[in-house]
């Protein structure tokens, strides 16, 4: 059975070779050589990313509710907001861009960063992750923002937009506290090889090779025949780093305990 | 009544450590004892009505312009938010125009890795030099005659989450500096340069081991806390490494006990389960040799600190009644909502009242310097949203609005903030140079529905004697002058001269943006009393006001809650003001 991985990479090759999907040209960084970003770019991590990385459209089938995950575990909500409504960032959710809107430009300015202090973020969550952010903010409703704000009886400002309550924050970049879910309807059960992709694992993570984090092969290797499960299902729960390298694993408390238990225990199987 | 113990408390008062001559303004805060108190005494309460405009001038920033000007030698200096212009005005001539501007190249990337707007919060007059902060992570001198650069010293590295809005503190031959970054998981530090060169000559930290935090262990005498390495030992694991503790507010110092007293900041991330203990010593203030660095004292306002209560409020030094008898103290309106008067040569806890709603706490035991907590509102990512915590993370005060303090009234004078909020903390990860928090917390209006004020507060007494309401969170600092006049400005654009004994409102005017600036005043080649302060809302206010900026028509963001109203009265834009008679 292939896995996520591998599916994605097949979709992405095939939509490659449709015609109408060539990289915007102006989108692309002004420096490309191998492990460099311009002077004015700020490297998430230290970790600066590899060369000409847009390699693909955004992958068809990637989840937005995982990008939304992984948007938060990455910081992006510490400057633009929680739901990306602005902060010390731009808004991310008025349906306006400094660099345009189409998804090459918005992975560029997340893979290579953008001057004023947009980090670039391609080295530590890699090509997978910038699109699954990507997917997340392109799924995001863009609110009620008109050009005109009127104060005026009857004005559009006359009385608060809700959604103004998203506005309000913090000095220093958190998020609001996002509403209350709404009550999710009962989603269908999918077999543990494919949480990965569900969750956003796949961001940094692969079956057989290690991406920005380590194989799940070699998760299980490492701890063959030791009953680690319980350590591991808080570690994805939580995040931590050191035990692969520097680079954090980004905590995922999205994930709910079942499928978690499940998830470990499947990548513990992997020979 | 109320005048007679006013004038009681002026006969008290000692004189306060006041520096340079009346007429000028040379450092920040007025004098080493951060008094924010002008000896001229022209503009009175009989006359201040007759207050006017004389001269305004546009820095061509947009930025939230904090900070102040200061006047030496017949001219005024301007510093503006990043790009971090230096501009000299020649008092002595019609209209005030440049003697010269100095422009600096600054990293555009500090934008992104400033927390909370560009903001500056102003320049020191020392040796003949202007010396102050780049945001970038640079401390530069500029001759005061010529404009010419002298020295240029890189002290924090934007890479690292290291900004610096901070006014550089100048003390016989040291620059003090610091850097902000309590939201990127900063190793936070001051640093002592060479007045003379910029060589960096020691680095303090303000969190981890004894040796760097230069602490000697037979001369750190902290009067509560005692053992080694409390700047390790009270955090998990080696998080302190990350653990903020950030300098960005202002500074003091005593000239008899040889002390520089500074706040130092909130822990990182906000979300405090990650960093189980006392987080030793952000939210404290640490009383240091300024020579060497060498830590003397610290005491810990807010220990594990999980509201970010920063404790960089400006630090008075004044002397205080307690008990009958005068006590050479240092006086703060900490974040937290406590006014703490603290014994400043040991750091004593003397007395800690409320001074607005607070919820987090139920007092500070003065035997232990601890606070008492309210178990309810101690907050952390298992706690879920934790609701009503009051003050909110703006502060009871804003540090970014430094209080002021009469010796003739004995009465300290500040902006407040009406506000609580609900947090939320979830799990945050390090990533070095992006933000580092974990808490969602949204803000409402406290007790009464206004969400600001400006205050007289007797801390003699632990009492508010005054207080005017403001209908906007108050992010101006304070000025009070011989003439008991008291100076400040609003979210929503007005400056006003008060009477600084009954609080009555004697002039104001609509200044073209908010103020989140500091007033100033300063003698005038004409002999005149004349008073400056900048317009230009920012700061946290960038972030927090919703849609106030006009420049960008790819950032549009909705009204914002609770001040959803504030983009009608103010939109950005950097101004100086002049007043006089």
């Amino acid at each position: 059975m292939a896995t996520s991985r591998q599916v994605l990479a097949l979709i992405a090759a095939t939509l490659l070779a449709a015609p109408n999907c060539k990289p915007d040209e102006s989108a692309k960084p002004q420096a490309t050589g191998a492990g460099a970003i311009p002077e004015d770019r700020v490297p998430a991590g230290g970790v600066v990313p590899a060369a000409n990385a847009l390699s693909a459209p955004r992958p068809a089938n990637l989840n937005p509710e995982a990008g939304g995950g992984l948007f938060s575990a990455m910081n992006c909500d510490g400057c633009h907001g929680g739901g990306a409504v602005g902060w010390v960032g731009p808004s991310l959710v008025d349906g306006r861009w400094r660099y345009g809107g189409e998804d090459d430009a918005i992975f560029t300015s997340i893979f290579y960063g953008r001057p004023q202090g947009m980090p670039a973020y391609g080295g530590v969550i890699g090509t997978d992750g910038v699109w699954m952010l990507v997917s997340y903010i392109k799924s995001q409703a863009t609110p009620d923002v008109v050009p005109t704000t009127s104060w005026l009886a009857g004005g559009n400002a006359a009385a608060a937009p809700a959604a103004a309550k998203e506005g309000q924050q913090e000095p220093g970049g958190a998020a609001p506290v996002p509403p209350e879910p709404a009550p999710k309807k009962e989603e269908a059960a999918v077999p543990p090889d494919q949480m990965p992709a569900k969750y956003g694992c796949t961001a940094c993570h692969a079956v057989d090779k290690k991406v920005v984090g380590p194989s799940f092969q070699d998760v299980a290797g490492k701890y063959r025949g030791k009953d680690v499960e319980a350590q591991l299902v808080e570690k994805v729960k939580k995040g931590g780093a050191g035990v692969w390298g520097q680079i954090p694993m980004t905590p995922n408390p999205q994930v709910p305990d079942s499928d978690l238990h499940a998830m470990v225990k499947w990548i513990l199987s992997l020979k | 009544m109320l005048v007679l113990l006013v004038c009681l408390g002026a006969l008290l008062a000692a004189p306060v450590l006041a520096q340079g001559t009346d007429g000028d303004w040379t450092m920040p805060a007025k004098d080493y004892a951060s008094t924010r108190y002008s000896r001229l005494a022209q503009i009175t309460p009989a006359n201040a009505t007759r207050l006017r405009p004389v001269w305004t001038f546009s820095t061509g920033v947009l930025a939230g312009h904090q900070g102040q000007p200061i006047v030496v030698n017949q001219t005024m200096y301007v510093v503006t938010p990043w790009p971090n212009v230096l501009y000299a005005f020649d008092l002595t001539q019609e209209g005030y125009p440049l003697k010269w501007k100095y422009r600096p190249d600054v990293s555009p990337n500090a934008i992104g890795i400033a927390c909370c707007d560009v903001i500056n919060r102003g320049a020191f007059y020392a040796d003949g030099k202007i010396i102050y902060n780049l945001l970038d992570g640079h401390t530069v001198a500029v001759d005061a005659a010529s404009g010419k650069q002298v020295w240029k010293t890189q002290i924090a590295d934007v890479g690292n989450g290291e900004t610096t809005p901070m006014a550089p503190f100048v003390v016989k031959d040291r620059v003090i500096v610091g850097a902000a970054g309590g939201e990127f998981g900063i190793y936070g530090f001051v640093k002592g340069l060479d007045l003379k060169t910029g060589k960096l000559l020691w680095t303090g930290r303000n969190i981890g081991p004894d040796a760097e935090m230069l602490v000697n262990s037979s001369t750190f005498k902290p009067f509560y806390d005692k053992g080694k390495d409390l700047g390790k030992s009270s955090w998990p694991g080696e998080t302190w490494k990350i653990g903020g503790a950030p300098v960005w507010g202002w500074m003091s110092y005593d000239p008899e006990l040889d002390l520089v007293y500074y706040g130092v900041g909130n822990p990182s991330p906000y979300n405090a389960e990650q960093r189980v203990g006392d987080n030793k010593w952000t939210s404290s203030v640490l009383a240091r040799r300024p020579s060497d660095g060498s830590l003397v004292w610290g005491y810990q306002f807010t220990p594990h600190d999980n509201w970010d209560y920063d404790a960089v409020s400006t630090m008075i030094l004044a002397d205080v009644q307690i008990g009958g008898k005068p006590r050479k103290a240092l006086v703060t309106f900490n974040k937290n909502g406590f006014q703490y008067t603290l014994d400043r040569a040991t750091g004593e806890v003397l007395a800690a009242p409320p001074y607005v709603q607070v919820t987090w706490a139920k007092s500070i035991d003065l035997k232990t310097g601890r606070p008492v907590l309210d178990s309810s509102k101690q907050t952390g990512a298992s706690k879920g949203n934790v609701k009503d915590v009051c003050p909110s993370l703006e502060g009871g005060v804003s540090p970014a609005s430094p209080a002021a303090y009469s010796p003739r009234t004995g009465l300290f004078y500040t902006s407040t903030n009406n506000m609580c909020m609900d947090f939320a903390a979830t799990e945050a990860q390090h990533f070095r140079g992006t933000p580092f928090i974990g808490a969602g917390t949204p803000y409402h209006a406290g007790p009464g529905g206004h969400l600001g004020a400006f205050m007289a507060w007797d801390a003699n007494r632990g009492k508010k004697v005054w207080e005017l309401k403001e209908h906007f969170p108050n992010w101006s600092g304070a000025l009070v002058t011989a003439g008991d006049v008291a100076f400040y400005g609003t979210l929503d654009g007005w400056f006003k001269a008060v009477d600084a004994k009954t609080g009555k409102l004697l002039y104001k005017q609509k200044v073209g943006s908010g103020v989140v600036g500091n007033p100033i005043s300063y003698r005038g080649p004409d002999g005149k009393q004349y008073v400056a302060v900048y317009a230009g809302i920012g700061g946290d206010w960038f972030l927090l006001a919703g849609d106030v900026r006009s420049d960008d028509p790819a950032d549009v963001r909705p009204p914002s809650d609770p001040y959803k109203d504030i983009g009608r009265y103010t939109s950005q834009g950097g101004m100086v003001w002049i007043f006089g008679l």
